[in-house]
């Protein structure tokens, strides 16, 4: 199963709902996350692989701008005319207040100083809001897999 | 193979270019404003199909062809699209295709005047204009794309 953090950028919040994910970030503590605030990495457009939990889940994370909703609309939609099941890959849009100030400082020119600063301050304050989007979110990939041929059913109907 | 080609609402560049690739407009004759508004989805769609990849049909090779407004995501939604194709290990069975980059400022207003302000009497005079400019760039792009969709590079 691939699971894709889809935001307003991908090298942000939906990063840091990725490390949530993955188990490695449990404080409002980013100085080693990988990829964070590298905006060459986010307008490739390619989702950024970030790793894989104990069961075998690849997790990405994909920035598209202010319209992520609707293209995580159109990644299901291509992912069903691609004849990939819904259990093979989820889209989970992540949103936190501020959302669409990270992708201007996202944009600004050179190595600025200013916009980790500042994207550090809008995420840092939003930490356990993220926090408890990535458990609904986990409760939705845990119904999802049950779901799928050969999941367990009684999983599914439990929530 | 799977053929979406995206502009910004899904409406006029997109299906206009589906309509080639599908042989049902000529490659050697501009088409009549009639013409255009006989194809579906041409000037007709509203807010709710942003982001809605619509089916137009199947070319004579068997591949799929749709259109899709992608409001002003850019060529982004293109390298969206191939990223997510690629790793669902599909690369080679999607081709996206931005054909805003082939729509002139008279369709651009002439859509805008139509689909979002909803001056439709004003918009489709000026679309018309824009398309039938537009229209051989158009053409050059679908043979682009059909070249690519045979497996030329």
């Amino acid at each position: 199963m691939k699971i894709i953090f889809i935001g307003s950028t991908g090298i942000h919040h939906t990063l840091i709902a990725a490390q949530i994910y993955l188990g490695r970030l449990h404080k409002n503590d980013f100085r080693l996350i990988k990829h964070l605030f590298d905006a060459s990495k986010d307008r490739s457009g390619n989702p950024i692989y970030i790793g894989k939990d104990g069961a075998g889940t690849e997790v990405y994370t994909l920035g598209a701008g202010k319209h992520y909703k609707m293209m995580a609309s159109i990644v299901e939609q291509l992912r069903d005319l691609l004849k990939c099941p819904a259990s093979d890959l989820m889209v989970c849009p992540v949103s936190i207040w501020g959302e669409y100030l990270l992708t201007v400082l996202e944009n600004l020119p050179g190595e600025s100083y200013i916009s980790p600063l500042l994207a550090r301050f809008l995420m840092g304050g939003q930490f356990d809001r993220i926090h408890q989007e990535v458990d609904r979110i986990k409760v939705q990939v845990s119904q999802t897999k049950a779901r799928a041929p050969g999941g367990d059913l009684k999983q599914a109907t439990l929530h | 193979m799977i053929i979406i080609y995206h502009c910004y609402g899904g409406s006029h560049s997109s299906v206009i270019a589906a309509a080639l690739h599908l042989g049902w407009l000529s490659k050697t004759q501009k088409p009549s404003f009639e013409d255009m508004l006989a194809l579906p989805y041409f000037d007709k769609t509203t807010d709710d199909d942003f982001g809605t990849i619509h089916y137009m049909g199947v070319d004579e090779y068997g591949n799929e062809v749709y259109v899709l407004g992608k409001k002003s995501m850019g060529d982004r939604c293109t390298k969206i699209m191939n990223g997510i194709a690629h790793i669902m290990g599909k690369e080679k069975e999607l081709l996206a295709v931005n054909c805003m980059t082939r729509v002139n400022w008279m369709m651009k207003i002439g859509g805008f005047a139509s689909r979002r302000m909803g001056m439709v009497r004003m918009g489709r005079p000026v679309l018309n204009m824009g398309t039938q400019t537009a229209f051989t760039d158009l053409v050059n792009l679908v043979e682009i794309t059909r070249f690519k969709a045979m497996g030329g590079v």
